[in-house]
């Protein structure tokens, strides 16, 4: 009984490239990843997916600041 | 997943240990449990929800208290403990979840829930895992947010139809429960979290302007604005606080109100009874009223056919003296013609001269006209006297109302008939809502109707503080791109995350309208596909889907049918569910309650021979009405894994049994 959410990774990807076609496809799909992995948590557990989405975030900011 | 065996004690209506195994041959992936109403079907479906999520499903979809899951004989014995055990298979490997309730330790005898320790274990591969991993271990292979799709009970087909009356609470709801299965929420919560990043992003930004200097002005308007959000966010969260606490509190008076609507309707019977009682005691003392002023004339209806006769008798009496009257009266005229012709010798009819011997008859006529006239006797006052005492016996013959009284006297009859028999309703109805405050359902009936305004209030008011916070967030966007533009206020890290959560937010949100679309085209075309198979009506073409994932069923014109039976509703739930299941994940177990309750023969054979093909297992909980087990189970015999039946031992207590190896 496993998720199938590539209906909904595609979606995400088109929207990206019909709005901001600069946005990394990387981050995208590693942000998705995060928002499957907590799809189904409590809501006493919502913050872990925002915590994770941050650090990302602020690691890709990292990434393109150090490059 | 697959399902090996499940397991339960004293699980609502099963006392004692009862144990089932799922077939788990491919080819023959079909359990039928045969029961009749109210042995335990639907417990066996809840005692799967109780094991995996906690929960079980009553009636209109209320969770059922703890306390009523324990089995009732079992409680009676002082035995409080209650398990539910099921194993199965994932990803090649094995688990084992297993919930317990046991009455706590310093409990004597439980009163309520709350008297119960609920606990969970669960094994992987016969390893224990921590209670913490177990959330995620259920959310990988059946989460509860879309378990209404492979737990399926089939009092809930009909909510189905709701999803095409837009904007009912119900069709809210179970959009939410497609979405989940579909995958939406993933984007919901990527957006959600984005924003809550972007939010916190533009806060330390504005501090960071401030700190910077020449941007107070930038600075000083993105605080403004900040807070602005925050208390409409503030206040749209206690809004859609207060809409969640009223369409509770409506729900549960729906309920409440539900229950009592047969009492309701006595009441209302009541009242009516009431009413015609009075109407008709009301109507009995009229007549009553009426019958005695007739009595007091009714005493000449006795004499009645005596007086007639003496007034016929009087009255040929009486014609014989007018007869005589009016002779002697034409006798007289007579005479006087003659004796006025002989006195001046002329015809009184032609004014002619008579001649003597015309005078000569005339005088012998008179003659005997004369002596005619003698022969009349009259006697005035007998003639009087008559007339007086016809006109008397006129006066007492007058018709009267007394032959109403028979009529009156039956009507007062009927009437105490109807009295009795309204009488004992009353008492009937008096004695069903004994003890039941009537006025406190009127209450909860002004009382849902007024719920139902206030949350058509606040739903504007919610609609409204929307539209001032997209005002206010295009404000706040606005001053961020005057920011890109300024080198120094753009290479600030804060900025730099204002800019990349803002496109993330806005990406994800494009994402949630992109899906929604990608999956009502998806859903409908896999809907329709199974319509097709279940269908017995070859000119049905398909199905077409609306905003809330209702499905319209088209005809061979591809136009909407209107109208469609109780049946046809079925399908098309069926349909759904099969098209959601096959839109959002990998074929799993589907076990069904009482899903063919509405359909006939060729219905039932069709789905029968679909469903098997497009889940890993098929269980359906079925009475005899549904499915037969002399024709429908030898149709399906090649497909059947296992049959069991569910068999009564007393009220509160029923046992399994597996009918074929």
């Amino acid at each position: 009984m496993k998720d199938d959410n590539d209906m909904a990774l595609a979606a995400l990807l088109k929207a990206a490239a019909e709005i901001d076609p600069l946005l990394s496809t990387e981050l995208l799909r590693k942000s998705f990843a995060i928002q499957r992995r907590h799809q189904f948590d409590r809501d006493d557990n919502r913050e872990i997916s925002m915590q994770e989405l941050k650090s990302l975030l602020a690691a890709t900011i990292e990434e393109v600041g150090s490059t | 997943m697959i399902l090996q065996t499940l397991s339960a004690t004293n699980f609502m209506p099963y006392r004692g240990k009862m144990s089932i195994s799922f077939p788990t041959n491919k080819d023959r992936n079909v359990m039928l449990v045969f029961g009749d109403n109210m042995r335990g079907k639907t417990s066996l479906l809840n005692a799967l929800r109780w094991v995996f999520y906690g929960k079980a499903i009553g009636r209109h979809s209320r969770e059922i208290a703890l306390f009523d899951l324990v089995n009732s004989e079992a409680t009676m014995e002082g035995d409080w403990s209650m398990e539910v055990v099921v194993t199965f298979e994932d990803d090649g490997h094995r688990y084992e979840l297993r919930r317990t309730a046991n009455k706590r330790a310093l409990v004597s005898k439980p009163t309520r829930s709350e008297d119960l320790l609920v606990e969970r274990a669960m094994r992987k591969n016969d390893i224990p895992l921590g209670d913490h991993l177990i959330d995620a271990e259920i959310n990988r292979f059946a989460p509860e947010q879309t378990s209404r799709f492979f737990l399926f009970d089939g009092e809930l087909l009909d909510e189905y139809e709701q999803l095409l009356i837009d904007g009912s609470e119900q069709s809210k709801m179970i959009k939410e429960a497609i979405e989940q299965v579909l995958g939406v929420p993933t984007l919901i919560r990527g957006r959600d979290d984005a924003q809550t990043i972007l939010k916190a992003a533009q806060k330390q930004q504005t501090a960071d302007l401030q700190k910077m200097g020449g941007f107070e002005s930038q600075a000083e308007k993105q605080r403004h604005y900040q807070t602005q959000i925050e208390s409409i966010e503030k206040d749209i969260q206690g809004q859609n606080d207060r809409l969640k606490e009223i369409n509770a509190e409506r729900e549960q008076l729906d309920d409440d109100l539900a229950k009592v609507e047969s009492l309701y309707q006595a009441k209302q019977k009541l009242d009516d009874a009431v009413s015609e009682r009075d109407k008709a005691a009301k109507r009995q003392d009229e007549l009553q009223q009426q019958r005695l002023v007739l009595v007091r004339e009714a005493w000449k209806e006795v004499l009645r056919p005596l007086l007639t006769l003496k007034r016929e008798h009087i009255q040929d009496e009486h014609s014989k003296f007018t007869s005589q009257m009016l002779a002697r009266d034409k006798v007289e005229t007579k005479i006087k013609q003659l004796q006025e012709a002989v006195k001046s010798e002329t015809c009184q009819s032609c004014g002619q001269p008579l001649h003597e011997k015309e005078r000569v008859a005339a005088g012998q006529e008179l003659g005997k006209l004369q002596a005619e006239l003698l022969g009349f006797k009259v006697d005035m006052t007998l003639f009087s006297k008559l007339s007086s005492e016809m006109q008397s016996l006129d006066r007492l013959l007058k018709p009267t109302d007394a032959r109403q009284i028979a009529f009156i006297d039956n009507e007062v009859n009927r009437l105490s008939v109807e009295l009795t028999k309204l009488d004992n309703q009353i008492e009937d109805l008096n004695e069903l809502i004994r003890g039941q405050d009537t006025a406190e359902i009127a209450r909860k009936r002004f009382m849902r109707d007024g719920l139902i305004k206030e949350a058509a209030r606040i739903a504007g008011e919610i609609k409204s503080s929307q539209e001032k916070l997209t005002a206010f967030r295009r404000e706040l966007e606005m001053i961020s791109k005057i920011l890109e533009g300024l080198p120094k206020a753009r290479a600030a890290k804060s900025s730099r995350l204002v800019k990349l959560a803002s496109a993330l937010e806005k990406v994800y949100a494009r994402s949630i309208d992109q899906l929604r679309d990608d999956l009502k085209a998806t859903v409908e075309s896999l809907a329709s596909q199974a319509f097709r198979k279940l269908t017995t009506q070859s000119q049905y073409s398909g199905l077409r889907i609306n905003s809330n994932y209702g499905l319209t069923i088209l005809d061979e014109r591809a136009q909407e049918v209107p109208i469609r039976s109780a049946g046809a509703e079925q399908i098309v739930a069926l349909s759904l569910i099969d098209g959601l299941a096959h839109a959002g994940r990998s074929a799993g177990p589907v076990v069904m309650d009482t899903p063919f309750g509405r359909l006939d023969k060729k219905h039932r054979a069709n789905i029968l021979a679909y469903l098997p093909t497009t889940t890993s297992q098929l269980v359906l909980f079925v009475h005899e009405g549904e499915v037969d087990k002399a024709t429908d189970l030898a149709q399906l015999k090649s497909k059947v894994g296992c049959v069991y039946e569910i068999k009564e031992v007393g009220l509160r207590h029923s046992r399994i049994e597996r009918i074929n190896q």
